[in-house]
């Protein structure tokens, strides 16, 4: 049975090319230690110029972004997933360039917003299926509030899943699955998109280290079944 | 800032006047063609599939943006039919279609000059946008 370490090493296989043009040896790109992409440099001429680094895959180009709209990543603005904010095209493309980069020492703050991304996009939809993994029973009563009002403002079907048998706030049109072990020290978000696999997107991350995790947000509709199909086997 | 203290007149006189000096600024009024000429400046030589990412990246880099697969095929699609063809013609590059090699062409020295100053220009007035 593939459990979420699969699923992250199938990711890890999937290589891509990071090229960074710059005029400066040192850049944002190297604090995000993504471990499936090679990283390549460019000068650019001048002392100053705006640098941007290029994502290319198998089929080349994949999409660029600028440096410093680059470095919004490493402390991102945390917005509610309800918040309009969210929905600016700048913002949005940050994830949707950098999805199936496996990341080898993201923070919580960054997990939060791409998580927010993903909430944004169900909440927008407004149906469908939102599973979300939860570390710690401590984690379910932090995020209660806004579940709450996911589950009362929108049709979204909302699944919640933790390790432990703690007790957590009940909360109405919520179904809990507790004593799931697959989700141990892992963070996991998973939207099914609401019946359009262009809005299905999922986070996959391993807490490693304290506040240092493994993983990675994804787009693919493919990836995000596997999630799905993963959790219904988990939760046995 | 580059190092370019004022344009050295000397290098222009007998070189931008009339027809070529009208076809060397056609070419660089437009920002396909000054990116892709600054590349060069510290570059040698560049594949056109490259020049066509580099065009797209930075452009939308000095104007706070991301870019997608679409817009680098619109760009290299450009590139290829126009812009290329227009440097070619006044000199600025050699493009060697076999080998699918962008290099300078035999007049871009005589116009380096100018190239850098309008690259320090076009920067710093993006500097100072933010």
């Amino acid at each position: 049975m593939t459990t979420f370490s699969d699923l992250i090493e199938s990711i890890e296989r999937r290589r891509q090319t990071l090229v960074v043009y710059s005029a400066d040896e040192e850049t944002v790109v190297d604090q995000f230690d993504a471990r499936n992409a090679t990283v390549e440099s460019r000068r650019l001429p001048g002392d100053d110029p705006p640098g941007f680094v290029v994502i290319r895959d198998r089929e080349g180009f994949v999409g660029s972004i600028g440096l410093a709209e680059l470095s919004v990543l490493l402390e991102p603005p945390i917005y509610r997933p309800w918040s309009d904010e969210i929905d600016d095209a700048g913002y949005r493309a940050l994830f949707e360039l950098l999805d199936n980069t496996l990341f080898a020492t993201l923070e919580r703050r960054q997990l939060l917003a791409a998580t927010r991304e993903i909430e944004n996009r169900a909440w927008r939809v407004g149906e469908g299926a939102l599973h979300v993994g939860f570390e710690r029973a401590g984690a379910i009563r932090q995020q209660a509030p806004v579940y709450d009002r996911l589950a009362d403002e929108t049709d979204l079907e909302i699944h919640v899943y933790w390790t432990g048998d703690e007790d957590v706030p009940e909360l109405e049109d919520v179904a809990y699955h507790e004593g799931v072990d697959a989700v141990e020290d892992v963070w996991l978000v998973a939207y099914d998109g609401g019946g359009n696999d262009l809005d299905a997107c999922a986070l996959l991350a391993e807490e490693r280290a304290p506040n240092e995790y493994y993983g990675f947000w994804t787009y693919d509709s493919e990836i995000v079944a596997e999630m799905f199909t993963q959790l219904r086997n988990g939760d046995g | 800032m580059m190092t370019h203290g004022e344009p050295s007149r000397d290098r222009f006189d007998g070189f931008l006047h009339g027809a070529a000096a009208d076809e060397v600024f056609r070419v660089l009024r437009d920002s396909h063609r000054r990116f892709a000429l600054y590349f060069l400046l510290e570059h040698d030589s560049v594949s056109l599939a490259e020049l066509a990412d580099v065009v797209t990246g930075w452009r939308r880099a000095n104007s706070h943006g991301t870019a997608t697969r679409a817009d680098r095929d619109r760009v290299y699609t450009l590139l290829r039919h126009q812009h290329v063809p227009a440097m070619e013609a006044a000199g600025l590059v050699a493009y060697d279609e076999a080998n699918d090699v962008v290099e300078s062409g035999d007049d871009a020295e005589s116009v380096g000059d100018l190239l850098r100053w309008a690259y320090d220009v076009e920067f710093r007035t993006a500097e100072a946008n933010r």
